[in-house]
């Protein structure tokens, strides 16, 4: 033990002590940071899109369609208050700002919003409107035809000053058909003509029935008849199923991702540094001084903790931003990761998991002598690796898909596949039966995989998938 | 003299290969003995075998009084033929780890680490990552780390190799001082005048099988003795003189018969050169130069291996 304990010691040090384990250490925040400001900063910078519309169609659309854009905008900002409310003060803080909102209004959200986050709401910043609605140039509000129109308008379109216009939407009609040309600066931006089409169809539906005697009373009465939709699950906590019901798939979700990373990130670190050690010989050094148990063990151990305080500095700092920015979901979190077990649950399949591959990329390490040479072994491990990131994502909306549930008995699945299962309530038969089926291949692993690191270690001959095998069967390769 | 390492019998095959033949052989406490053979002789499997890294197929190795030398793991010092160290770490912490594998203490590691290094003139390189040092140093660095827990039996793979005569020597002395400390040496070489200058005794092997085990003289003794012989002589005259078994001709100069003679002529085993001598004089041979040359460790190995390399 005073070995394995001393190997895994230098292991860990070997790593710390180089500048690539800070680097890669703050790499993944300052990259988690940047994917997560980005977007607020590109549409920040980004100045609103501008549109004009060019109404030939003679119903006086316009007025209509600014109405339904700005409404559009105002959801918008409620949605954005919910959900810094929710960060701030938790889901239900969100739901009743929505609820204000759909009741009352903006201004009655905006009331909500700063009677139960008044600390978010004070620097509370409103997304930049989805498009600003300006008047034609006069050249292009002057034509009388669509066709003329769009003529006058192209120059607009690729007009870089402030004169420049997004969108321009041509709005014609005959006696049954409204029809729009929607004119865009690029290709890709037609972000807007399904909004502008919805508008439309429902002003066209609007005139027709007031055509065919429905007034307008009725009519507006008939828009804000919307169904109401209550969500219920046996599952759900409340009476509808909320966010806080949703949260555990979700979180489990994200965390079978992150032991998916973490565990396959410590197994490349492991399969280096044996790698490394075959190659520069100092693996037959340390097989004269301590047994393959040892040795394995202390890598495994070593690189475990390396992996560990990767992930231990991760979770901590996340948590304090979690804590600082988000109090009220961090509640939540906290409360879910603890009731759910799902804390348990992550901890168990991490060791469970990092152990199984660990042994198996320790096992191959022993065989390679450069990092190409372990590639062609690695490549068909990644390939079946990624089968249980193909199901992950299915199991937030389908958990108890059938084919999740296979996968969850197949052990070197197990981890990963029990990870997103376990928020969905699992049955204790398929908690016992995959975690037994788990520890029982672990102790397989790692007698099959001691017995080809030791054959693996002291071979001098060429990397062979056969020899591999034949090692972990028994036999051990001829050296040269 | 107790026995340090006793191996009977032992055999290792690897399927059809068979990479050491019924191999037997001990080496007495205190004795350095050379493990000689040509390359793909069985060596380092033997090596490994004493080591306890591979299973011998047949016979039994006992080593420092067991048959298992995973329980005497820390009373052995080994330096495997290819160097490895950890190239980030330095000289003291690298011997200093494997010190502590073998049960030293850290502060005890430590300390005997630069002890060492002050020794052996590596002291200002003591701090140094192993990567930014030379060849010689690091090999240095390498056998340091092998007996820096004081082994009883330290176990040498072609320690010589990649060393400039410098280190050689310096080697030389570090394994004239582990004997003279009381460790056992066993190294294996194919610098055989090395082992010449080193060993107690030796054991040759070829292809798997011992060709000789014993000390210095007994394997001299393998080599033919060689007359040199220099002078107005001729071939015919040199064969009839008594013990001769062969007469080879190194150089000739000269005409008619008589030849300014470089002559290489080997003695009968048991024949006595002083006697090929009085004869020559006898019978007025014009002789330049009559020397008798006893055979090196070199000219054994060849003449027992030779054959088979």
């Amino acid at each position: 033990m005073r070995r394995l304990l001393k190997i895994a010691l230098r292991e860990y040090l070997s790593y710390v002590r180089t500048v690539g384990f800070w680097l890669s250490m703050a790499g993944l925040p300052v990259i988690m940071g940047i994917a997560v400001m980005a977007p607020t900063l590109i549409e920040r910078s980004a100045p609103t899109p501008k549109m004009a519309i060019i109404d030939l169609s003679g119903r006086h659309l316009t007025p209509v369609i600014l109405k339904k854009f700005e409404h559009q905008q105002s959801v918008r900002v409620a949605k954005a208050m919910a959900a810094a409310a929710t960060a701030a003060a938790g889901p239900k803080a969100g739901e009743a700002i929505m609820a204000s909102f759909n009741a009352l209004g903006l201004k009655a959200a905006e009331a909500t919003f700063t009677s139960l986050a008044p600390k978010v709401a004070g620097t509370f910043k409103a997304p930049t409107p989805e498009v600003q609605i300006v008047p034609a140039p006069d050249t292009v509000a002057a034509a009388s035809t669509a066709e003329a129109a769009g003529k006058a308008l192209k120059p607009y379109l690729t007009d870089e000053t402030e004169r420049g216009l997004t969108y321009g939407a041509i709005l014609t009609a005959d006696t049954k058909t409204l029809s729009v040309d929607f004119w865009s600066r690029n290709i890709g931006l037609q972000a807007l003509d399904d909004s502008l089409k919805d508008i439309l169809r429902d002003e066209d539906r609007r005139m027709r029935l007031m055509q065919a005697g429905v007034s307008d009373a009725l009519l507006k009465e008939i828009d804000a008849a919307e169904p109401v939709m209550r969500l219920r699950s046996p599952k759900s906590e409340g009476d509808q199923v909320s966010l806080r019901d949703r949260l555990p798939t979700v979180i489990g979700f994200v965390m079978a991702m992150g032991l998916w990373t973490v565990i396959l990130s410590g197994a490349g670190i492991l399969l280096n540094s044996v790698v490394e050690d075959k190659s520069s010989r100092v693996l037959e050094v340390l097989l004269a001084s301590a047994s393959t148990t040892e040795i394995m063990g202390g890598k495994i151990l070593g690189v475990a903790a390396v992996t560990f305080s990767v992930l231990g500095i991760w979770l901590s700092l996340g948590t304090a931003m979690l804590l600082t920015s988000a109090p009220g979901l961090s509640e939540d979190l906290i409360a879910i990761l603890a009731t759910k077990g799902l804390a348990y649950y992550f901890g168990f399949y991490l060791i469970g998991g990092y152990l199984i591959y660990a042994c198996v990329f320790t096992a191959i390490g022993a065989f390679c002598e450069t990092t190409r040479e372990a590639q062609t072994l690695v490549g068909p491990m990644m390939l079946i690796l990624s089968i249980p990131m193909v199901f992950m994502s299915q199991s937030i909306t389908h958990p108890d898909m059938p084919i999740i549930k296979i996968l969850c008995w197949v052990p070197p699945f197990t981890p990963f596949m029990m990870m997103v299962r376990a928020a969905a309530g699992p049955t204790l038969l398929e908690m016992v039966g995959t975690g037994l089926g788990m520890v029982a291949f672990i102790t397989l692993t790692l007698w099959l995989s001691g017995k080809a690191f030791r054959a693996g270690a002291l071979s001098t001959s060429k990397l062979d998938p056969k020899a591999l095998i034949v090692g972990m069967i028994g036999r051990r390769p001829k050296p040269v | 003299m107790t026995t340090a390492l006793s191996l009977t019998g032992v055999t290792k095959r690897y399927g059809d290969f068979t990479a050491v033949q019924s191999l037997s052989f001990e080496v007495g406490t205190g004795q350095i003995c050379g493990f000689l053979g040509p390359n793909g002789a069985g060596k380092t499997s033997t090596i490994r075998m004493i080591l306890g890294l591979v299973e011998p197929t047949e016979g039994t190795i006992e080593i420092l009084a067991t048959q298992d030398a995973r329980k005497v793991r820390e009373r052995i010092g080994f330096l495997p033929e290819e160097r490895g160290l950890y190239k980030r770490m330095t000289p003291v912490d690298a011997i200093a780890f494997f010190a502590g594998l073998k049960g030293i203490s850290d502060r005890d590691a430590r300390r005997t680490a630069r002890q060492m290094l002050e020794d052996q003139g590596l002291g200002s390189a003591m701090n140094r990552p192993i990567k930014d040092l030379s060849k010689g140093m690091s090999q240095k660095v390498q056998l340091l780390s092998a007996i820096a827990h004081d082994p009883e039996l330290v176990i040498l793979d072609e320690p010589f190799s990649g060393l400039d005569p410098v280190n050689q020597q310096s080697l030389e002395a570090i394994i004239r001082g582990l004997a003279a400390k009381g460790s056992t040496v066993l190294f294996s070489t194919h610098v055989m005048q090395h082992a010449e200058r080193l060993c107690d005794r030796v054991v040759l092997m070829a292809r798997g099988r011992k060709m000789f085990d014993g000390d210095m003289a007994g394997a001299r003794s393998h080599a033919p003795r060689l007359l040199v012989l220099e002078g107005n002589i001729s071939l015919q005259a040199v064969q009839a003189l008594p013990g001769i078994e062969r007469v080879e001709v190194a150089a000739l100069e000269g005409q008619d018969g008589t030849h300014q003679a470089h002559l290489s002529a080997t003695l009968k085993p048991g024949a006595n050169g002083q006697e090929a001598l009085r004869a020559a004089f006898s019978q007025g041979l014009d002789l330049r130069r009559f020397e008798l040359k006893e055979p090196t460790l070199h000219d054994a190995f060849i003449a027992l291996t030779g054959d088979q390399i």
